[in-house]
C-alpha cells in the first residue's frame, strides 16, 4: 500500500477500497494540519480542521483529477474550509499551554543558535496568528502553498486588488512585528 | 548606481515585483530602477528577509496517526462511495430486466414453479402423514391433530406471479442498497 501513487490510492478509494484513503490520510496529514495550525492557531482546532478537510475531500474525491498532484489540492481544501469554519467563530484567547509550546522557555538550556532560532520561530507563528483572518489567508496561500495572485483570488472568491492589498497590508504588519528595520 | 532616481516603486508594487506578477513591462521597469537605486535595493533586500522568515518556518509534528478516527467518522452512507452504489443499483435492475422475461419466456419459471410446488406439497404431506402417525397414538386430546389434511397445499403460482415478485424483490434491494452488505463491510473496514 506504501509503495502505491497518490492516483493509484485515489482510485483503489473510489472503487470502495477503504485502506487506500487511510493511506492518503497518513501521506497528508501532517501537512494538512500544519496548514490549519497556522490559520486557526491552536492545536486542538486544527486536529479537528484536519480531520474535517479529509472527510470533506473523501466525500469530493470524485470531483478531484487524478492527473495532479494529490498535496496541493488537499492543502487547498484544508484552508478554504479552515477560512470557512474559524470565519465563523468569535475570536477567543489562545489557552497558556498552547502558548507555552512556542515560549522561549527553555532558552537557558539550549545552545545559543538553536534558542535564537526557535525564539525567532515562535515570534513569527505569533505574528501570523494575530493577523486578521483574510491576512492571515492570503499569507498561507502566497507563502505556504505557492498560489498566483489570480489562484489566491480564484480560492477566496476575492477581487484581484483585494488579493493584493491583503497581502500587502499583511506582509507590513508582519514585517513590523517582527523587526521594527523591516 | 551612480545618478539618483527618485521616481521609486511603490512598496506594494516591490512587493509584487518579488512575486514575479507584475507585467513584464512593469518588471523590467522595476528592476531596472533597483539596480540603479541603493535606496531600493535596500528596501527589496529587506522584503526578500520578510519572505525567507515566513516561509522557514518549520512544521509542527502532528504528532498522532489521524487515519483511523477519519475512517470510522466516515458516515456510513459515504463509505460505499456513489458511483458504487449506483453501479450496484444499476447492475441489480438489469438483471431482473433481462433474467426474468428471460426466465419466463423459457418456461422456467413455470417449471421451476411446478416443481416448488410439488416439492413443498410433498413435504407437507410427509409431514403430515408424520402428525397423522404420532396423533394416532396419542390419547383423545390430539385427535383433532390427526385428522388428514389440516396443512394447507401450496397454491399454483403462475410465471407472470414469479416474475413480479422477482423484480420487486429486485427493486427493493436496489432502493435499499444493499443495506446489509453494507454493514458488513462496514465492521470489516473498523477492524484494527
Amino acid at each position: 500500500m506504501s509503495d502505491a501513487s497518490d492516483a493509484e490510492l485515489v482510485l483503489r478509494t473510489r472503487s470502495g477500497e477503504l485502506q487506500a484513503f487511510g493511506e492518503l490520510v497518513r501521506r497528508y496529514q501532517d501537512s494538512v494540519f500544519n496548514v490549519c495550525y497556522r490559520l486557526a492557531g491552536e492545536r486542538r482546532e486544527a486536529e479537528d480542521l484536519t480531520q474535517e478537510a479529509f472527510l470533506r475531500a473523501f466525500r469530493r474525491l470524485s470531483a478531484y483529477d487524478e492527473s495532479r498532484p494529490f498535496g496541493p489540492w488537499i492543502r487547498r481544501l484544508a484552508a478554504n474550509l479552515s477560512l470557512n469554519q474559524l470565519q465563523r467563530k468569535v475570536p477567543t484567547e489562545l489557552p497558556l499551554e498552547e502558548e507555552q509550546e512556542w515560549a522561549p522557555g527553555h532558552a537557558g538550556e539550549m545552545p545559543e543558535p538553536a534558542a535564537m532560532q526557535r525564539e525567532r520561530v515562535a515570534a513569527v507563528r505569533r505574528a501570523i496568528r494575530d493577523l486578521p483572518m483574510h491576512y492571515r489567508a492570503v499569507i498561507e496561500l502566497r507563502h505556504y502553498q505557492g498560489m498566483s495572485y489570480a489562484e489566491i483570488a480564484e480560492a477566496l472568491t476575492m477581487p484581484l486588488s483585494d488579493v493584493k492589498s491583503h497581502l500587502y497590508r499583511a506582509r507590513k504588519q508582519l514585517a513590523e512585528a517582527l523587526d521594527p528595520d523591516v | 548606481m551612480s545618478e539618483p532616481n527618485t521616481n521609486h516603486p511603490a512598496e506594494a508594487e516591490l512587493q509584487a515585483y518579488l512575486d514575479g506578477e507584475l507585467p513584464a513591462p512593469s518588471q523590467a521597469r522595476v528592476a531596472n530602477h533597483v539596480h540603479g537605486c541603493l535606496a531600493c535595493t535596500r528596501r527589496l533586500e529587506q522584503l526578500g528577509n520578510l519572505f525567507t522568515l515566513i516561509e522557514s518556518m518549520p512544521d509542527l509534528a502532528l504528532g498522532k496517526d489521524l487515519s483511523g478516527e477519519v475512517l470510522r467518522a466516515l458516515p456510513s452512507d459515504l463509505k460505499r462511495l456513489p458511483l458504487l452504489a449506483m453501479l450496484e443499483a444499476a447492475a441489480a435492475v438489469a438483471l431482473a430486466a433481462l433474467g426474468l422475461p428471460w426466465l419466463d419466456s423459457s418456461g422456467l419459471a413455470g417449471e421451476l414453479g411446478q416443481a416448488l410446488q410439488g416439492w413443498g406439497n410433498s413435504w407437507l404431506g410427509e409431514l403430515d402423514q408424520l402428525i397423522d402417525t404420532l396423533a394416532a397414538g396419542l390419547r383423545e386430546g390430539l385427535q383433532g391433530l390427526a385428522t388428514p389434511g389440516l396443512l394447507p397445499r401450496l397454491p399454483s403460482i403462475p410465471a407472470s406471479q414469479l416474475w413480479l415478485l422477482g423484480g420487486s424483490a429486485a427493486l427493493l434491494w436496489a432502493v435499499g442498497n444493499g443495506l446489509l452488505l453494507r454493514r458488513s463491510e462496514i465492521r470489516r473496514e473498523e477492524r484494527p
